[in-house]
């Protein structure tokens, strides 16, 4: 007898056909704590911000980036 | 989620005070055009309820105003002053998930899991309405909330052993 019918044998093995398990993250996601990425956070994380035209089918001459210049901590800008 | 800059004009420096499950919590220095979705999560820290279309089309954001079920990404935070907000944190205490939870769970209604707080929410003002609904009124009362991974069969199941458990013990 091999290991693995050993195994089987004693009914040790997990996810075999027909089994039915329960998932292991679903209470977390029912209860809305599991993490999706824009749910995680950390010290030091930058955020970014995209600025689009306000006008449809417009073209952007110019961005004034002077609020964000004058912002206390930046990274970088464009 | 997409932030929206407060514009200048309208002022900063609002304070009012909102009841989410059972609390009331302090908002402050905040834009009155603030969605009620955008406070519990980014102000509030309740990131259960999920931005996703920031339109009232999917769902996921879905919570309970005064006991009614409504997309917090259209309701303004600040309208909602002086009413019980009851969001997914609210609905059972951390570790006993409730009967609509725990059937999602066995029924295997759960995948990624993005759109789960808010159908469950949405099935808890389901049954609360109607308990014993027929296929079709649970196909259209969940037919805000968007899954992109199930089908919705199972989620379907869910509310219809819950209904069933509820009636034979009441």
């Amino acid at each position: 007898m091999t290991a693995l019918d050993a195994a089987v044998g004693e009914r040790v093995l997990p996810g075999r056909i027909g089994d039915s398990p329960v998932r292991p993250d679903g209470v977390a996601k029912v209860q809305g704590s599991f993490a999706f990425s824009g749910d995680m956070s950390a010290d030091g994380f930058l955020w970014g911000a995209t600025l689009r035209s306000p006008h449809p089918s417009a073209r952007i001459r110019s961005i004034d980036l002077s609020a964000a210049k004058a912002a206390p901590a930046k990274a970088a800008k464009k | 989620m997409t932030t929206t800059p407060m514009p200048a004009e309208l002022g900063s420096n609002q304070l009012y005070t909102l009841r989410v499950n059972g609390e009331d919590r302090e908002v402050r220095d905040a834009w009155v055009g603030e969605s009620l979705l955008f406070v519990l999560r980014e102000r509030l820290g309740l990131l259960g309820s999920k931005g996703a279309c920031e339109q009232g089309e999917c769902g996921s954001c879905s919570v309970l105003v005064d006991g009614e079920l409504v997309c917090s990404c259209l309701v303004l935070a600040a309208s909602a002053s002086g009413r019980e907000i009851v969001s997914i944190e609210g609905i059972a205490p951390v570790g006993s998930p409730t009967d609509v939870q725990q059937a999602f769970v066995d029924a295997g209604a759960v995948q990624c899991g993005f759109c789960t707080p808010g159908l469950i929410m949405a099935t808890h003002a389901l049954l609360d309405q109607s308990p014993e609904p027929s296929e079709l009124e649970i196909r259209e009362a969940l037919s805000g909330n968007i899954c992109r991974c199930t089908g919705y069969g199972r989620i379907i199941e869910a509310v219809q052993r819950v209904s069933v458990a509820r009636r034979a013990a009441p």
